[in-house]
């Protein structure tokens, strides 16, 4: 049999009722899509904390299940749903895939693996590659950060397979900050570590039902003290250690504390 | 105590301490935490209320009642029934020579001046008030304002210990120093009193000993029934009716028997629960909803003290009627920051919020008047606070936002 035959066999003839259709159907579930992608981020902004991660996730599950429903109903509209039709339609679509879009293919695959394994989750906080930011929105290829500094940096799924992807909240609504400071060896630990105690405990920013820690590591320029703790709003993180750095460095030179740099390091030629 | 209390069942007392975990906040109608839900619901997509039934009396037929009359009726708090109650739930301890814990703390609900309560008690039982440590004291951590405390053992009272720390890296240190001193009975006997939001937060800096607690119970709907009816009716004649403006439904009991097959209103019950059993923020709410028909309002008579009541009849705003003070839109993080911090501290000066806020003074200053004008905050004169009226939307929307909040 010619290829034109097999292609002829897999495929109906489509009516142009059945046209119609798949035309109402792709349309519904964009409709759909793009009214979940537009309307649940706006309300989530109308929640706090919890409710507003949970509709912020919801986004990304709706659009895949449009998507699977859609391709429910148009695929039996095309071709017959017997087992070698589809297994026939599957091989080339396959084939086609896997030499022209390698790529995108195993970017969308791995956008559906994201959506079970959760490596990251829209509004969590991410590092991949270097680059950090908050998860806006994760699409069908690839995911939307925003950076700091206000940057898009879209994240193909892909990076899933091979890359260290760093989650610093993980889905949920806490996030470690870290103030550093560094200090002449020559100070009280116990009153340094207590004030450095007291600047995070009266942060305005500080998440206060979590722990606060004090770390201290001997350094050979000197002290290098990490004041950990977190922050009520994760998206306040950096002006959270703003204010800690700023507040810590004025309560430690209010008891005498006296800061040191660490030194450049030296190339041997 | 009202005429209708049923005798088989003891009304509980007025005015009773009881232990913190013991604190009942009273809680909302079913039908109506309901019905908020669904409004919620609705007010992210609409803007406009639904238009209620016809009242029995529209507001165009009330007016707002004169302020003798006002205080007439709703009367300034007396504080002796307050105090008398502390003393009966203290009396175990005040009996014992040397008991096991040197110190009583007395959480008060906030939003309200009930040192007053302590101060009173100080004075009725001759013990000595301490008084707080300056802002500059505290900052500099110094000690020596106790060091008058230390050389005396007669028991003491610190009506307001939320006055002696400050939300700030250095306003620690005096704080823990008094109650490391009181809570080992270096300082004798002593009882302190302390604004519920200050002490959620100073039990996160102090790790102490576990302190005895007490508190005012909550004024739930038959405490604020009995409250407003002595107030308004002392010497228990029973010639006023307190009925609500929209069906007619009797707020208060009616002093007739023949009225008393007619409905009870539910206004008091969410009053309850909207103040959280705080009944100075629940007086601030019952103060503003009272209203008279013109014609029927009570007469001051010249000479006299006492105005002529004769079957009057106070018509009391419907709940759904009463303007509750609201976060302004689009309230963040300013808002957020020097709310809290006002409640922690029940009130700071101008000066001293600076000091325990990492924001510039104007954004501050703007912040503070932004939120006056919604009467969330109000300056007396030399302290900005959190009103009564708006606290509990404050409350919520600081607990919504994750901040650490009072066990009230």
């Amino acid at each position: 049999m010619s290829d034109a035959g097999v292609v002829k066999e897999v495929f109906h003839s489509i009516s142009q009722v059945q046209i119609i259709q798949i035309v109402l159907i792709v349309a519904g579930a964009w409709s759909f899509v793009f009214l979940a992608q537009r309307w649940l981020p706006w309300l989530a902004e109308r929640f706090t904390r919890r409710a507003r991660l949970f509709l912020l996730s919801l986004v990304p599950v709706l659009r895949m299940a449009a998507i699977v429903i859609a391709l429910f109903m148009i695929i039996p509209r095309i071709i017959e749903p017997t087992f070698e039709n589809l297994a026939a339609l599957m091989g080339a679509v396959g084939l086609a895939l896997g030499f022209a879009f390698k790529d995108y293919a195993s970017s969308l695959i791995a956008g559906i693996v994201t959506l079970f394994d959760t490596p990251y989750r829209v509004g969590d906080w991410i590092e991949i590659n270097g680059t950090y930011g908050e998860v806006k929105s994760i699409n069908m290829r690839a995911a939307e950060i925003v950076t700091p500094d206000d940057t898009v940096v879209n994240i193909p799924h892909l990076k899933l397979w091979d890359q260290l992807i760093f989650n610093a909240n993980d889905g949920g609504e806490n996030l470690l900050c870290v103030a550093d400071f560094y200090l002449k060896p020559d100070h009280d630990f116990e009153q340094v570590k207590q004030a450095l105690y007291d600047v995070a405990l009266t942060s305005p920013f500080l998440q206060i039902r979590q722990p606060i820690n004090v770390i201290v590591l001997n350094k050979p320029w000197g002290i290098h003290y990490r004041l950990k703790a977190y922050p009520i709003d994760l998206r306040k993180q950096f002006l959270f250690i703003t204010d800690l750095t700023v507040r810590g460095k004025a309560a430690l030179s209010s008891i005498g504390a006296e800061f040191t740099a660490i030194p450049a390091i030296e190339t041997h030629q | 105590m009202p005429e209708n209390s049923t005798p088989e069942k003891k009304a509980p007392p007025l005015w009773q301490y009881v232990p913190v975990a013991d604190y009942a906040v009273p809680a909302a109608p079913v039908a109506h935490t309901v019905r908020t839900g669904f409004s919620f619901v609705r007010s992210l997509f609409e803007k406009d209320e639904p238009e209620p039934d016809a009242p029995l009396k529209t507001e165009d037929e009330l007016q707002k009642l004169p302020l003798f009359e006002l205080d007439r009726i709703v009367p300034a708090i007396d504080w002796r029934e307050a105090s008398e109650a502390l003393s009966l739930e203290l009396k175990d301890w005040l009996e014992q020579e040397k008991p096991a814990q040197p110190i009583i703390v007395v959480l008060r609900q906030p939003c309200q001046d009930q040192g007053q309560i302590l101060e009173t008690w100080a004075a009725q039982r001759n013990w000595q008030v301490v008084d707080p440590p300056s802002a500059d004291q505290i900052l500099a951590g110094e000690t020596g304002w106790l060091s008058d405390r230390q050389k005396d053992d007669a028991p003491w009272v610190f009506p307001h210990i939320e006055r002696a720390y400050l939300r700030h890296a250095m306003g620690l240190n005096v704080i823990r120093h008094f109650l490391n001193k009181a809570s080992s009975g270096h300082l004798g006997r002593g009882v302190i009193g302390c604004d519920s939001w200050a002490w959620a937060f100073l039990r996160r800096i102090w790790n102490g000993r576990q302190l005895i607690t007490v508190t005012l119970q909550a004024f739930d709907q038959t405490r604020l029934s009995d409250y407003f009816q002595c107030l308004a009716d002392p010497a228990n004649t029973r010639r006023l009716r307190f009925r609500q403006s929209d069906k007619g439904h009797y707020v208060l009991s009616p002093p007739d028997k023949a009225d008393a097959s007619g409905e009870t209103s539910n206004f008091l019950q969410l009053l309850a629960a909207h103040s959280r059993g705080n009944f100075g923020n629940a007086l601030a709410v019952w103060r503003p909803s009272l209203r008279s028909e013109p014609d029927d309002t009570l007469t001051e008579k010249a000479g006299t003290e006492e105005p002529v009541i004769s079957g009057k009849t106070i018509w009391v705003t419907p709940w759904h009627l009463l303007k509750h003070a609201s976060l302004p839109s689009g309230a963040g993080q300013e808002e957020m920051f020097v709310l809290h911090t006002l409640l922690l501290h029940d009130g700071l000066p101008w000066q001293t919020l600076q000091r325990t806020l990492s924001m510039p003074p104007s954004q501050i200053m703007e912040t503070l008047y932004r939120l006056e004008e919604g009467g969330l905050t109000a300056f007396d004169g030399s302290v900005w606070r959190v009103t009564p009226l708006g606290y509990p939307a404050v409350r919520s929307f600081l607990k919504t936002n994750g901040f650490l909040v009072d066990l009230f």
